[in-house]
């Protein structure tokens, strides 16, 4: 195998994850005169997170909890309820301390969800998790003292002086856009800590089969309660630190509608529910994409023709604004549709299969030194199988 | 190591499937467990291995009572079982696999270095090392029964049940599993062997259990049990074909 | 005997006899409509052996076309008649839907070509839901529609029982034309749905497939067709739900989701797979919601919490006894 090709192998991931850093961490100053981009990219992160943690507990440990948005929801509630200064169980406390308490709070009744959910199955979890949501979303709904009812919870919002200067020179929303990627990061690094360790091999083990994994030792109950505490938890982190983010300040429950979780779902499930960061690419992209496809700019010959059917359009729910064509909701049908296609021909997502691709180009090499072994081929000639393989995958 | 079984019963509704079953098996015997099919052999396995509650009746393992753990539990205490499917981690890798048990049991004590180290040496004895980058569900029926058997290594069980290891296997891999059986003989642990086929039982067995309608009617060594007028009317009341199942050359 | 039973019940309670039975009546006016549906879904797990998970959506897309039907329609026929025009296209379209759907996304997972069928299950029929919410947000708008009421009630006067065009009235217990007609459209088709499953060919042939498919194979009936009969009748029957309920509630594109938890409520407490079990289950969960609401200490909750009773027997239901009251293990 020629040098330069097991360099490009190696390395080829780490250099696009750096890559895919400074992206990140450099948006905001590329936007820094539209400032709407930067809001959705911070609301693309916050999602980034739920999908991701989502994928955690769902394509590594096998539990197709619906309950995700509500640990998202809990966490802010409580949060936002210790913290303000008056009203019912209100504390005066500031983010800083509400928010690790609005975690623990999402991670205590995660603890018990994933208890309770301990001997339901696929269809049964997913109901009773849809269940649990429900019942939450419909009391944070109805007591009004308590939460604001339908009309939601104004939350503190926290300073960050150290962040301020960002304003100026990226963009109003540069500290909300900032500390939702710290969130992210911190998020996915535990993450990936808790995957490389020997819990994301249980993780999975469980996942495969339960029954098995258990008459090899692995302690099915504690792994399958962490899949869901860990998961609770982040999720209720991101939904704590978004919503008390200056620009945001506020939380309904409607927030955490099931409509809301299928979003997350299908982002999931569409980069792929069985790898963290394809779950976060995939939300990434996902989400700016709808909010680019909100109005589908037009070439300014075609315009007159759009002005001219507005009405027509408008008929059917569209409507034309200063660039372009207003999608309205069907956008979210055309993304219905790639869900449902994605999930009947791309069952691990369309973003996992390439990250596959870019990480196990070293694996890839022994799998084919492995079969060239078996075929009783002398060594010597599984460098040129290699490269013969390659070649074909190449010309596909 | 001690297995005790105590008046062992378990009942599904009106169907008793094991009926006060009772034995000992001590230190490093390889017992075979045989009997016609439905005699209970897998749900006497399933109780010992805790993925069953006995109805009534106790079993110990090395002085501890475990009827009623779970299956984690008992597994970690030093029972180690396969399934008569195998119940290999499709999704995951051949060293995946392996690396499972090693972790469950000493994910403490080990680093995963050393781990994979003992997954490969396994491996190389199963001619399966350059297989540890394939995902599971790419092997072979016979490669996956090998899997299971190494994963069983790895979690290095004082007692190893196994259910129909040679079920569906053709005769090269039979060696290996024959090889694997002896070495782990060696290693100075029991195995509980249930198995149709007959050469292999006769032949590797120290004991043989029998069961018959979830009772058990013959507890001995082969060449006795083999002359048990009960066990020869268990088989041959029921299955005309498998009249050449005692080996004719003792 | 029975109102002097309700009157002692109601004592203390605190509340009158009469209160109680218009409770009771309106719960079971609204069980019927819940039965109806959860029949569609039972059907659909016991032939699919899968839990559709955008049965609500049928629902919400029936009342839409009845919405649809009567403002396209209704000026220009007589009231009867486009009444009935529109039920009708409300049954057609949602089975429709349901076939096309079921023979694109459905039926590859019954010939064993999808990976981990369960999971697949949950998300395309999820993916389903999410599709047709969007698809009416764009045609219908997020402004809540109503139809009108599409059968007047005979006016007349007995005495006890009076009649306006919009209220039946026994004694003091007042019921409204549009929960009645409702109530009784959904009790019919109940019965036809019951004679279909029992005295016809396919309905048997259907129950033949549900409790045994190879068996059903091997006596000639194709358990491929059988699964997209009964996935489109179930989506049917919820459509027709929906369809009875529009000029009852009022309608936006996620009024399938909260059809779509009762409905999971009622199979699992009735049991999955068990014809019975969704009627009964139906009738009770109507009754406990309507009796909840009705007695519930704090008026001004009351309605909020409507639909969180169901749900909590639900949770408790899945918790304790998975199987319900008469089902099988999924």
């Amino acid at each position: 195998m020629s040098t330069l090709r097991q360099t490009y192998d190696r390395y080829l991931p780490v250099v696009l994850g750096v890559a895919f850093l400074l992206a990140l961490v450099f948006f905001p100053f590329f936007e820094s005169d539209s400032p709407y981009w930067v809001y959705v990219g911070a609301n693309a992160l916050f999602y980034a997170i739920l999908a991701s943690s989502w994928a955690l507990l769902a394509g590594y440990n096998g539990q197709f909890s619906f309950a995700h948005m509500a640990f998202m929801a809990l966490a802010t509630y409580v949060s936002g309820i210790i913290g303000r200064e008056t009203g019912i169980w209100a504390m005066n406390l500031s983010p800083w301390v509400s928010i690790p308490i609005g975690v623990a709070v999402a991670g205590l009744v995660g603890l018990l969800i994933g208890y309770l959910c301990l001997r339901l199955r696929s269809t049964y979890l997913a109901l009773f998790t849809i269940a649990f949501a429900e019942i939450l979303r419909l009391v944070l709904k109805a007591e009004i003292d308590l939460t604001g009812g339908p009309n939601g919870l104004y939350l503190k919002t926290f300073n960050l002086p150290f962040l301020e200067g960002l304003t100026r020179v990226a963009s109003t929303y540069a500290p909300m856009y900032y500390t939702m990627l710290v969130v992210f990061l911190v998020s996915l690094a535990v993450m990936y800590a808790l995957v490389n360790s020997k819990y994301g091999i249980f993780f999975r083990a469980v996942r495969e089969d339960e029954e098995a994994a258990a008459a090899l030792g692995v302690h099915v109950v504690r792994v399958r309660i962490l899949a869901f505490v860990v998961s609770s938890m982040i999720a209720g982190l991101a939904g704590a630190v978004f919503h008390h983010s200056p620009g945001i300040g506020i939380i309904v429950p409607d927030e955490m509608i099931i409509g809301r979780m299928s979003l997350v779902i299908a982002m999931a499930v569409i980069g792929g529910s069985n790898n963290l960061m394809a779950a976060a690419i995939g939300a990434l992209f996902l989400h700016f994409s709808l909010e680019w496809l909100q109005e589908i700019p037009v070439p300014d010959a075609l315009m007159p023709w759009l002005l001219q059917n507005q009405a027509r359009l408008e008929a059917w729910g569209l409507g034309v604004g200063e660039v372009g064509l207003k999608t309205n909701a069907w956008r979210m049908v055309a993304f219905g549709i790639l869900l449902m296609v994605t999930l009947r021909f791309w069952r691990n997502g369309l973003i996992s299969p390439i990250l596959e691709r870019i990480m196990q180009a070293r694996a890839k090499e022994e799998v084919a030194r492995g079969r060239a072994a078996k075929a009783g081929k002398d060594l010597a000639d599984v460098d040129k199988l290699v490269v013969d393989e390659e070649a074909n995958e190449g010309g596909q | 190591m001690r297995l005790e079984l105590k008046n062992v019963v378990k009942q599904f509704g009106g169907l008793t499937a094991v009926n006060g079953v009772s034995f000992t098996i001590e230190g490093s015997q390889l017992v075979g467990l045989i009997g016609p099919n439905g005699a209970g052999k897998s749900t006497l396995t399933n109780l010992i291995s805790g993925i069953l509650k006995p109805t009534s009746g106790e079993i110990w393992f090395n002085g501890e009572r475990i009827d009623g753990k779970p299956p984690y539990y008992i597994a970690a205490k030093g029972i180690g079982r396969t399934f008569q499917v195998t119940r290999a981690f499709r999704r995951m890798t051949v060293l995946e696999n392996l690396l499972t048990p090693g972790l469950a049991k000493f994910g403490n004590r080990k680093s995963r270095a050393q781990l994979e180290e003992e997954a490969m040496e396994i491996l190389r004895f199963l001619t399966m090392d350059h297989l540890r980058w394939e995902y599971a569900s790419n092997l072979s029926g016979g490669q996956q029964k090998l899997l299971e058997l190494g994963r069983l290594l790895m979690m290095d069980p004082d007692l190893i049940i196994l259910d129909e290891p040679f079920a569906g296997v053709h005769p090269k891999l039979q060696r290996t599993i024959y090889d694997y059986i002896k070495r782990v003989k060696e290693r100075g642990k029991a195995i509980i062997l249930i198995s149709h086929d007959m050469e292999s039982i006769f032949t590797l067995s120290e004991r043989l259990i029998v069961l018959n309608f979830g009772t058990l009617i013959a507890d001995g060594p082969p060449e006795e049990v083999k002359e048990n007028p009960e066990v020869i009317e268990a088989y041959l009341g029921k299955d005309e074909e498998e009249d050449q199942f005692l080996p004719t050359a003792a | 005997m029975s109102t002097v039973l309700l009157h002692i019940a109601a004592q203390p309670l605190g509340v009158s006899g009469e209160f109680l039975l218009n409770l009771l009546i309106q719960g079971l006016l609204i069980g019927v409509i819940y039965a109806l549906m959860a029949l569609g879904l039972t059907l659909i797990f016991s032939v699919l052996g899968i839990v559709s998970f955008s049965h609500g959506e049928f629902y919400m897309i029936g009342g839409y076309v009845v919405y649809l039907f009567l403002q396209k329609f209704g000026p220009s026929l007589p009231r009867w008649l486009s009444g009935f025009g529109a039920l009708l296209a409300a049954v057609l379209v949602t089975f429709l839907i349901g076939v096309v759907f079921e023979r694109l996304f459905l039926q590859p997972m019954a010939r064993g070509e999808v990976d981990r069928p369960n999971e697949y299950a949950i998300l395309t029929t999820f993916g389903l839901a999410f599709f047709l919410q969007y698809v009416m947000l764009g045609i219908m708008g997020p402004f809540p529609k109503k139809a009108k009421r599409f059968f007047n009630l005979p006016v007349f006067d007995a005495g006890y029982i009076k009649a306006t065009k919009a209220t039946l009235m026994i004694g003091g217990i007042n019921i409204s034309a549009g929960r009645l007609i409702a109530g009784l459209i959904a009790l019919v088709a109940l019965l036809a749905m019951l004679y279909f499953m029992f005295k016809t060919w396919t309905g048997r042939a259907l129950q033949a497939t549900s409790q045994d498919r190879q068996a059903a194979a091997v006596v000639g009936i194709n358990p491929m067709n059988m699964n997209t009969l009964a996935f489109g009748l179930g989506a049917m029957l919820a459509g027709l739900a929906g369809a009875v309920l529009v000029s009852v509630y009022s309608w936006v594109p996620w009024v399938g989701v909260i059809a779509s938890s009762k409905s999971f409520v009622i199979i699992v407490l009735g049991g999955m797979g068990s014809i019975p079990g969704s009627l009964l289950g139906g009738l009770i969960i109507g009754v406990v919601e309507s009796l909840g609401t009705g007695l519930f200490p704090d008026p001004a909750r009351a309605q909020a919490y409507r639909d969180v009773f169901g749900l909590v027997i639900f949770a408790l239901v899945l918790l304790i006894k998975p199987t319900g009251l008469f089902g099988r293990k999924l």
